[in-house]
Parts: structure tokens; C-alpha cells; sequence
């Protein structure tokens, strides 16, 4: 069922950051160091951020950056966690301010294709056990393994 | 009888993936009581849509700006898990109302 596989090189843990910019970016360069996106991929995650932002008040807060699929080469995912929580605006209430622990980025070619496993998201994003699992790992590999197992 | 039929717009920033989230959630709230049709869409798209006519109500995890004439949800708790069973009661009063009316 897993379109969308998540892999090593594209997780980084424990970010150091100050701000969404600086996840947003060293997660977006993943992506292109990979070949999934575009160059400008990471500037229209940015600014689609600020019109529509992504910052979710999950059970552990995250945010699910994405942007539209002219910025993306391929389908894939990154996923960063942060040594302290970092502000994003929340979706739907631009007006409240979310600390998220994970970040997810999303790069979808075809988003269509990909409904079932949107739909799968959805399901993890409420299940306390899984969020906090991936956000207390340590071992890329490790939570990469896990991240593949939930999803599938 | 026949069951009535329902469309609604799932809204969201990027017209897929939010609105593709809470697409299987409207089908399992609404699907006992109504054939359901859901449409995702991006908030800018959804004023032209509604005034097309045939449109009954909107699920939107972004503000919409333009003044509609259908009820609109905030669908966000769909996601999180937090004021979902307030939201998943409030999109049936929805759609009760409106299968009264059909």
C-alpha cells in the first residue's frame, strides 16, 4: 500500500533549529540532493507555508509541509524530529501558533495516486504510540524501518 | 428508499492533501445516510463551485475568504484527533438538515 516509501536519506533526527525555516530547508535539501525536487522546491514549501500553513495540533504537534507538484520531480517524504519544538502556524487558524516536535515534507507528483496513503496518514497522525516512537528515536535506520512498517 | 445523495467539498491549501485525508472520513461518517460525493478542492476554487449549484455543504481545513450560501465545517479535528467526535457530530447535523430538505 506504501506509495510513498520513506528512506534513510531522507530523515535526519534531533535538528538543531530556531525556526521552521531552518527544518524546512535542511529537510528540502534532502530532497533535492536526491533528486526528488526541484530547485525551487524548498522557496514555494516556504511560501505556501505562509498562505496555508501545515502546523498540525496532533497529539504530539508537527507540521506536513508540502507545495504544488510542479516543484517535485518525484513522490517522497522527509521527516526530521527537533531537539526543542519549533513554531508553525496552524493549518485552518493561521492565528494560533503550533510547537511542532516532527516535521514531515512532502513531495508528491501525482497527489491523486497517493489518496490511500494520505488517508494512512491520517490514521498514524492520531495514534500516540507511533508519534511518539518516531519522535524519541535516535537510530535513523531504526525509525526509518518503523516509519515503513506503520504505513504499509 | 433509495439512499439521498450528498456532495461536499473537502478544502484545503493544496486542493489533495488534506482535503484527500478527510475524503475517506466524510464517506465513513455520512455513508449509512447518504450516497456521498466528495470533491477536494483549494479554497480559492470553492465560491465559483458553490454558486455552479449542486453543492450541499464544505469540510475545509483552510479559512475560506469568499462569502458562501452553504454550511461550512471546520475540518481540521479530522486530522489531529482533538474535538473530532464535535466535528464528526456536527458534519451529520450538517448533513441531517439538509437530507430533510432533499
Amino acid at each position: 500500500m506504501s506509495f510513498v516509501e520513506f528512506n534513510e536519506k531522507l530523515v535526519e533526527l534531533r535538528i538543531k533549529a530556531e525556526d521552521k525555516e531552518t527544518v524546512i530547508k535542511i529537510l528540502s535539501d534532502k530532497l533535492l540532493a536526491e533528486g526528488f525536487v526541484k530547485d525551487s522546491f524548498f522557496e514555494n514549501v516556504l511560501k505556501r507555508e505562509e498562505v496555508f500553513p501545515t502546523g498540525l495540533p496532533t497529539i504530539i504537534p508537527m507540521a506536513i509541509c508540502h507545495t504544488e507538484s510542479e516543484h517535485v520531480h518525484s513522490s517522497a517524504i522527509a521527516f526530521g524530529t527537533v531537539t526543542s519544538p519549533v513554531a508553525f502556524q496552524e493549518m485552518g487558524t493561521p492565528e494560533r501558533t503550533v510547537m511542532a516536535e516532527m516535521v514531515f515534507v512532502i513531495a508528491l507528483k501525482n497527489p491523486k495516486d497517493q489518496v490511500p496513503w494520505l488517508q494512512k496518514m491520517m490514521t498514524v497522525f492520531k495514534d500516540e504510540e507511533i508519534l511518539s516512537t518516531i519522535r524519541n528515536a535516535t537510530d535513523v535506520s531504526e525509525v526509518v524501518r518503523y516509519l515503513n512498517e506503520v504505513f504499509d | 428508499m433509495a439512499k439521498k445523495s450528498l456532495t461536499v467539498l473537502a478544502v484545503c491549501g493544496s486542493g489533495v492533501v488534506s482535503s484527500s485525508m478527510i475524503e475517506q472520513k466524510l464517506t465513513d461518517i455520512l455513508g449509512s445516510v447518504a450516497n456521498v460525493k466528495v470533491i477536494g478542492l483549494l479554497p480559492t476554487s470553492v465560491k465559483t463551485y458553490v454558486e455552479r449549484g449542486d453543492i450541499d455543504f464544505v469540510v475545509t481545513t483552510s479559512p475560506i475568504v469568499d462569502k458562501i450560501d452553504v454550511p461550512v465545517v471546520k475540518g481540521v479535528a479530522l486530522l489531529t484527533g482533538f474535538g473530532e467526535d464535535e466535528c464528526i457530530a456536527e458534519i451529520k447535523q450538517v448533513a441531517e438538515e439538509i437530507l430533510a430538505n432533499k
